[in-house]
């Protein structure tokens, strides 16, 4: 097929697709600059697998998030993308304050891994 | 601030603390040692219970409290979804949740129940020594009283029966009052779920006929563990055999019988009512009239009028004697054959004896479960009558599982049972709303729910003798193993109410005191009537049931289970019946049968080769001058209509119609056949004792001109609306005339409704035996 007939001259070319898997996603601390969100490469985390009460794991599994720590009004939840859908914790806890960290994506699965097996 | 809060992580009380105001909830501590502390609750140790131990082990969670309906639970996540729901709907109570530390929790329920155990499902229940006696518990709860459990008791030696089903089924006690006593036996929870939404693919998760035998509903599952409503604890080999299918833990909690049918039926109601609607017709495709014409048939009937259009176009006057000729052949082989089975019917004992000494032998404990399926369309003013009839019979009703099947627009029967309140061996099933809309359809739908080893359909109005349940398993047990169905006798309760009554009594005693001993003794395939005809169940279920789409299901079930080599054997036992006094509603039903009965013609002859190997050549020959003898019904107006002209007018063409040959075969016609009818019918009443009514017998030709009225409007519907079900009114005796007899005692004459002359009335069948009527 030529590009003559993939297209009229009032549509767009979509013949040239992008492969996406070519494509090198931002470095988190990147995206942190970026998003003006904070940085942890999560090197010294203790997980508490208690935390997972604040955000199940099928959560943090689906947004690639993990909650490191709680305080008295504060839910600090390790990010690999400055965007998670955590609607269902804010809803949950309306008077807590979630802070978002971003860390690299490979690391929070791994911790993830962690807690699983220490469920 | 340090990622990951920079330390170690707090102890649980102050996260837990923290958590419960996080969540908006209130943070309790259970330590009876804290009594002092702020945050203190006791646990009541009543509302402890509210929840099985290994429920509350499972999702670390503890009732503690209950006030005004409503369950403060402790535990330990705020947000788990299904402890929440499961503990909400096992105690049917609104839950308030209050978090707690989960070692607190843990020591709470510890303290409640005892030290966690190694599982073992025996133990579940308290040891029978300990276990409080369900008479008992029912006394202490003031729900019976001493003398119904000991009349109980007495009743549980002679049938076996458990105590509590004794008590349910004889109406002393109610469902919810059993399940209750019978939760606090076994201290297990008690489930209620009538407006809860359970997941059909959950209930699934058991399949059905495992499901139905054990009375259990699966209700809800999580990662590890399926939930299940039980009727009765199940023994540790079901408990083992359910967990290694599903390879699920499973949790169990008593809920009503009723209850758990109610969880199956909405999770299968549609691959039940398809299967009721497609079984037959997609797994025995040739025996299912949902095709009423085969393209070979279609051919082969478009060949024949083509011949005879072609012939009367060449060559008139020879067609048209060809025609009488066959059609004056076709009358006299009839007369003949039916003169045939009476002669061979004579002295012969076509009834499997069964004695009142025999019945009362019977060991009740080994009765099985006995299903009544009772088809019901807008009848709301036969039920009273019908439960009486079926509470007369005398089974031990734990043993009795009665479907009255409701179609689903049928609201005025439904609010009709539904306010009678029956005991629980009585269910009402709603047949979904769907086409065909006809009698075996819902009797299929009914068939699939049925528990029973045996069988019956009895209809709306019919009364049947009250032992016919046990005289019936007393002819299986004396019948050949082939035997599958045994058709009790019919009657009617009101023969003499007019001339139209009068006459199908006469006719139906010609069916069954001549013809159907006659075709017993030929060996021949009996068409069945559409009522009290009983069956094995499995063996029905084997044949693919009731054709949803013939109107005379019964009869062509009868020729199926001949065909597949099972037999039908008649029983010494009658149900009364309704005769239908009305010219309109007969002419409805009549037409109905004959249509059926030209549909059941055109599915067994799609293949004459198989059906004279299957039903042998006097099975074959008799299939065709009975079955295909209704086309004498279509015939007959023709030959009236030519013998009226003739008289009047002498017309020639009339006179070529019938050379010699074809004149002396047609005289013999005339007079044979006309003889043989009416000698048929009169004999008929005589032999069934009918004296006065033999009169009214030799007025027959009369009743057949009704016939071909109905028979015509039968053939025309057979085009038009081929599946359409003609329903007959019923209840039309009470007007003016008395009340259908109660069932009647064993030793008490045969039913008997009084004749105003000579012996009392027991009329019986009809030639077209119907389906709902």
């Amino acid at each position: 097929m030529t590009s003559d007939d993939a297209t009229r001259p009032d549509e767009p070319d979509t013949s040239f697709v992008p492969d996406e898997t070519a494509i090198t996603p931002p470095h988190p601390l990147e995206l942190a600059l970026r998003s003006g969100l904070r940085y942890s490469a999560l090197r010294d985390v203790a997980l508490d697998p208690r935390l997972l009460l604040y955000v199940a794991l099928e959560l943090c599994e689906r947004e690639t998030v993990l909650p490191i720590s709680v305080g008295d009004d504060v839910l600090e939840i390790a990010t690999a993308r400055p965007d998670p859908d955590l609607g269902i914790v804010e809803a949950r806890f309306p008077e807590l304050e979630i802070e978002l960290v971003l860390a690299p994506i490979e690391r929070i699965s791994e911790l993830q891994d962690e807690l699983k097996a220490a469920l | 601030m340090a990622i990951g809060g920079g330390g170690e992580p707090v102890d649980d009380a102050t996260f837990y603390r923290r958590l419960a105001r996080h969540a908006g909830l209130e943070f309790v501590i259970l330590d009876e040692e804290a009594e002092a502390d702020l945050g203190f609750a006791e646990v009541n140790p009543l509302a402890a219970r509210l929840l099985t131990e290994e429920l509350c082990r499972h999702f670390n969670m503890l009732p503690i409290a209950y006030r005004d309906s409503v369950v403060t639970v402790a535990a330990c996540d705020p947000f788990d979804e299904l402890a929440i729901e499961l503990a909400t709907t096992l105690m049917a109570s609104e839950v308030e949740l209050v978090l707690a530390e989960p070692d607190d929790v843990d020591h709470a329920i510890t303290r409640t129940f005892g030290p966690l155990r190694p599982p073992n499902f025996e133990d579940l229940g308290p040891a029978p020594s300990e276990a409080p006696r369900l008479g008992d518990l029912l006394v202490a709860g003031g729900v019976a009283t001493d003398e119904q459990i000991d009349a109980a008791l007495r009743e549980q030696r002679r049938d076996g029966l458990r105590l509590g089903e004794v008590l349910l089924h004889s109406g002393a006690i109610g469902e919810p009052d059993l399940i209750a006593a019978l939760a606090e036996q076994l201290q297990m929870p008690v489930l209620d779920l009538r407006d809860g939404q359970i997941d059909a693919d959950v209930v699934k998760r058991i399949p059905e006929p495992i499901a139905r035998e054990l009375r259990i509903a699966p209700i809800a599952e999580d990662e590890t563990t399926l939930y299940v409503a039980v009727a009765d604890v199940l023994s540790t080999g079901q408990l083992e055999q359910l967990e290694a299918h599903t390879d699920s833990e499973i949790v169990a909690s008593l809920a009503a019988p009723s209850l758990i049918d109610e969880i199956l039926e909405a999770a299968y109601s549609g691959e039940h009512i398809d299967l009721a609607i497609n079984d037959l017709r997609e797994r025995l495709p040739e025996s299912s009239a949902a095709v009423v014409v085969t393209p070979g048939q279609k051919a082969f009937l478009v060949g024949i009028g083509l011949a005879t259009a072609i012939g009367f176009v060449l060559a008139p006057r020879a067609t048209a004697v060809v025609l009488v000729g066959l059609a004056s052949l076709f009358y006299l082989s009839t007369s003949f054959y039916k003169f045939r089975l009476v002669y061979k019917a004579l002295g012969h004992p076509y009834e499997v004896q069964t004695s009142d000494a025999e019945v009362d032998a019977l060991d009740e404990r080994g009765l099985p479960v006995y299903s009544i399926l009772v088809p019901l369309y807008k009848e709301a003013g036969v039920v009273p009558a019908l439960v009486a009839a079926i509470e007369g019979l005398s089974y031990p009703k734990a043993q009795l599982d009665v479907l009255l099947l409701c179609e689903e627009d049928d609201e005025e029967t439904m609010h009709a049972i539904d306010a009678m309140a029956l005991p629980p061996h009585f269910r009402l099933i709603v047949v979904p709303d769907s086409q065909p809309k006809t009698k075996p359809k819902a009797c299929n739908y009914g068939l699939m729910l049925a528990r029973g080893e045996v069988t019956v359909i009895f209809d709306a109005e019919d009364r049947p003798d009250a032992d016919q349940l046990k005289k019936v398993i007393l002819a299986f047990s004396k019948s050949k193993p082939n035997v599958t169905c045994v058709q009790a006798k019919l009657n009617y309760y009101n023969p003499d109410q007019n001339l139209l009554t009068r006459w199908f009594t006469t006719e139906y005693s010609m069916w069954f005191e001549l013809l159907l001993p006659g075709l017993d003794a030929d060996g021949a395939p009996i068409p069945l009537g559409g009522t009290s005809n009983h069956f094995i169940t499995s063996r029905l279920r084997e044949l693919g049931a009731w054709d949803p789409y013939n109107v005379t299901e019964d009869a062509d079930l009868g020729i199926r289970l001949h065909r597949a080599g099972y037999r039908t054997a008649m029983v010494d036992s009658t149900t009364l019946e309704e005769a239908n006094s009305d010219l309109g509603n007969w002419i409805r039903q009549r037409s109905r049968w004959i249509k059926g009965y030209l549909q059941t013609y055109l599915v067994h002859m799609r293949n004459p080769p198989q059906l004279l190997r299957q039903s042998g050549f006097k099975g074959f020959m008799s299939f065709q001058l009975l079955v295909g003898g209704t086309f004498i019904f279509l015939l007959n107006p023709i030959f009236w209509l030519l013998t009226t002209l003739f008289f009047f007018t002498h017309a020639g063409f009339i006179q070529a119609m019938f050379p010699t040959f074809v004149f002396y075969l047609a005289a013999s016609m005339l007079f044979v056949g006309n003889f043989v009818f009416l000698y048929l019918n009169v004999a008929g009443s005589i032999q069934r004792g009918l004296f006065g009514l033999a009169k009214y017998a030799l007025l027959t030709p009369l009743y057949w001109g009704l016939m071909s009225v109905a028979a015509w409007k039968g053939a025309g519907q057979l085009v038009v609306k081929p599946f359409y079900w003609e329903k007959t009114e019923h209840g039309l005796h009470t007007s003016g005339h008395a009340e259908p007899a109660a069932p009647q005692p064993r030793r008490a004459a045969a039913p008997a409704p009084v004749q105003a002359e000579g012996r009392a009335s027991d009329p019986e069948r009809t030639p077209q035996p119907a389906g709902r009527s």
